[in-house]
């Protein structure tokens, strides 16, 4: 395999319960330091792609190959290590644990991994600008900060995968904006983007878009992105 | 980071914790109450069990035949053997003196009244004994205090038969004009309380006041009991007694290993006697007892002493079954809560285990939060066991039961391990948890 492959997916199918197969044969090279958006319509099977790809989910058929291990290989215990070691996962609905300051939820990342240190997390939380929000619940946040949160607590680990399902889904344009800035920091300091999404906007963002559908895909489009992305396509016309 | 999920795990699900914390709090509660009852138990029940008459049979040894019915020697007084009445008070002397509750002695003639032959018994009804200051045996190097006054004993019919149903008075000690008259001799001879009766032997007759009549149902209603000297004199034998009656508290033979309490004394190694001495089986009371009183015979009444250690091992046994059912039911409680508690932390279980988190350090969270309810419900339950157990003791044997050091951690290790037991299969099923869910939305 390839050094500047990162994942590699091969003739990979997923059934479930033997009866709907949400992917069918798919076949994908992610290098290192790319940004693939994965866009379809609902049901075309992108989420099932990133569960394969983050470790959460396996193949019924095929190859998927991350960071060099064949991840149908690993036990339970190996999946779950190489999981936190190499991933990190942005959800569209955040997922923060709702007892927990924001400080803590991302300390909480760094607790599963080896051991928290604040300090380090605070500097998180300030890259993503919520030096000022340390001590807020997510109660307490909008659903912009809440996501920025998820960010920082992806990213504390320094894994070598993000993966980011509709990161945007549920904010409104303006923290959709902020959000998508921070996902191009993270690309320009090298970080490997996968990102699910319907939005053709963020789509364009990405060094490649792969359409899924009906669990296949469609297409590939590799037309370069400008240097510098116009993120005021994201703002209200 | 731990301590700050359970704590606001506690804070967050509070009905789910109160209902683990009262389930563990339960079984902890009775388990308590019934721990402190059953290490208290033998004692309180030995001590009812005494009402049913004395367990240990004390007698002269004897190398010829006796010939005994009913209780009662028919050997010619030449050849009977006897032993000093002086000698008794020792049997308060031996190393579980303080388990001896009572003990009388008995010397029985055959004589008439008018023409009908009655059994004359000499006892002590109500007895003070002074006790002498003598050492247990493995003691005796140990010498008593010059001058200290010497305690005293009440023993005597009255304390080890309880059950006898007594018309009238008890003999006072001292009064040798006065007899306690068996009922079916009183109905045959027609004698009533207050009436005299004459008695004869062997050509000597004693007249004697009917103080009481006593009605036991078994060969004491054939009886005529009076004061020890009366018989002794009639007897020409002073101080003689022919056998005693005592009542000890026991344990059950089960407190011992079969290997030890099937050897006699001489059999048995050092370590085996000195566990065997110092436990207060019948047995090892009345050896100790021929200890006390040289040629003494002392042997446990079977039919008492067996009924007794059956009838004790079975409560205890019987407690232990109880305490056991409890606590299975308590940890089934706490399965049924912590069951919900998993459930409704499904998601956020699927966020841990997504970010990183091992399948142990899941497990770590629920078994730290079901220890600490479970230390939490063995405090308090060990307390509420602690009051129910002096109420049981109370209505039931009109004591407290003891209190035992040992019961505390014994409860709290018991409480914990029914949290512990009882989250094992929700936790199980909290590993289980696939993080797939977050994104599939579930």
């Amino acid at each position: 395999m390839n050094n500047d492959i990162l994942v590699e997916i091969k003739d990979v199918s997923k059934d479930y319960n033997g009866r709907v197969r949400a992917l069918d044969n798919i076949n994908l090279s992610i290098e290192r330091g790319e940004w693939l958006s994965v866009m379809g319509p609902s049901g075309s099977g992108k989420t099932t792609l990133l569960n394969i790809i983050s470790c959460l989910d396996r193949p019924s058929s095929g190859l998927a190959i991350v960071d060099g291990a064949d991840i149908n290989k690993l036990n339970s215990t190996e999946l779950t290590r190489f999981r936190k070691e190499t991933v990190g996962l942005v959800f569209q609905q955040f997922h923060l644990i709702p007892y927990l300051d924001a400080l803590e939820n991302v300390m909480l990342a760094q607790y599963f991994h080896s051991m928290a240190d604040e300090e380090e997390a605070r500097q998180a939380l300030e890259r993503v600008g919520l030096g000022d929000r340390l001590h807020h619940m997510p109660s307490q946040l909008s659903g912009g900060e809440q996501q920025r949160v998820c960010i920082a607590r992806a990213l504390i680990n320094q894994p070598k995968l993000i993966l980011a399902d509709e990161p945007t889904g549920n904010l409104d344009q303006r923290n959709e904006e902020l959000v998508m800035e921070l996902f191009q920091a993270m690309h320009r300091d090298g970080h490997t983007i996968i990102v699910v999404t319907h939005d053709p906007d963020i789509g364009k963002l990405a060094d490649r878009r792969v359409f899924l559908e009906h669990g296949s895909i469609r297409t590939i489009d590799s037309t370069p992105c400008p240097v510098t992305p116009d993120l005021s396509v994201l703002l209200p016309k | 980071m731990l301590l700050r999920i359970i704590k606001e795990t506690f804070w967050r699900r509070k009905k789910l914790v109160a209902l683990v914390f009262l389930a563990v709090l339960l079984g902890a509660a009775l388990a308590s109450s019934l721990l402190t009852v059953y290490g208290d138990i033998t004692g309180k029940m030995s001590q009812e069990l005494r009402s049913y008459g004395a367990n240990i049979l004390v007698r002269p040894a004897s190398t010829g035949l006796e010939l005994e019915v009913g209780g009662i020697s028919y050997t010619p007084p030449s050849t009977r053997v006897f032993f000093d009445e002086k000698e008794l008070p020792k049997i308060k002397t031996i190393f579980w003196k303080y388990n001896i509750t009572g003990f009388a002695p008995f010397l029985s003639v055959l004589g008439r009244v008018g023409d009908d032959p009655v059994v004359l018994t000499g006892t002590w009804f109500e007895k003070t004994l002074s006790i002498p200051q003598l050492a247990a045996r493995q003691f005796a190097s140990k010498a008593v205090e010059a001058g200290k006054e010497e305690p005293t004993f009440a023993t005597g019919i009255k304390q080890i038969s309880p059950w006898w149903q007594l018309q009238g008075d008890w003999v006072s000690e001292g009064d040798l004009d006065s007899a306690i008259v068996g009922a079916e001799i009183a109905r045959k001879s027609g004698i009533a309380l207050g009436d005299r009766l004459v008695l004869t032997y062997e050509g000597k007759s004693i007249g004697l006041k009917t103080a009481g009549i006593v009605t036991t149902g078994s060969f004491e209603d054939n009886q005529v009991f009076v004061n020890l000297p009366v018989v002794q004199h009639l007897l020409g034998i002073p101080y003689g007694v022919d056998k005693v009656l005592v009542s000890a508290l026991v344990t059950p033979e089960s407190k011992i290993a079969p290997s030890i309490r099937l050897k006699s004394p001489d059999q048995m190694t050092p370590e085996e006697y000195e566990l065997w001495y110092c436990t207060p089986l019948v047995e090892s009371i009345a050896f100790q007892i021929e200890e006390a009183i040289p040629g003494a015979v002392a042997s446990a009444i079977r039919q008492v002493s067996e009924a007794e250690s059956s009838f004790l091992g079975k409560t205890e046994l019987l407690l232990l079954l109880i305490t056991a059912v409890a606590l299975v039911a308590s940890a089934l409680g706490v399965m049924a809560a912590m069951n919900a508690m998993v459930m409704r932390r499904r998601r956020e279980i699927a966020l841990m285990k997504a970010i990183g988190a091992h399948d142990s350090q899941v497990a770590t969270i629920f078994f730290l939060e079901a220890a600490l309810i479970g230390l939490g419900g063995g405090v308090t339950g060990y307390l509420t066991g602690l009051g129910l157990a002096q109420l049981i003791g109370r209505e039931v044997f009109g004591m407290p039961f003891s209190f035992s050091g040992i019961i505390l951690p014994v409860t709290l290790l018991l409480a914990i391990t029914i949290a512990l037991a009882g989250s094992f299969a929700p936790v199980r099923q909290a590993i289980k948890t696939e993080p797939v869910i977050l994104l599939r939305g579930v």
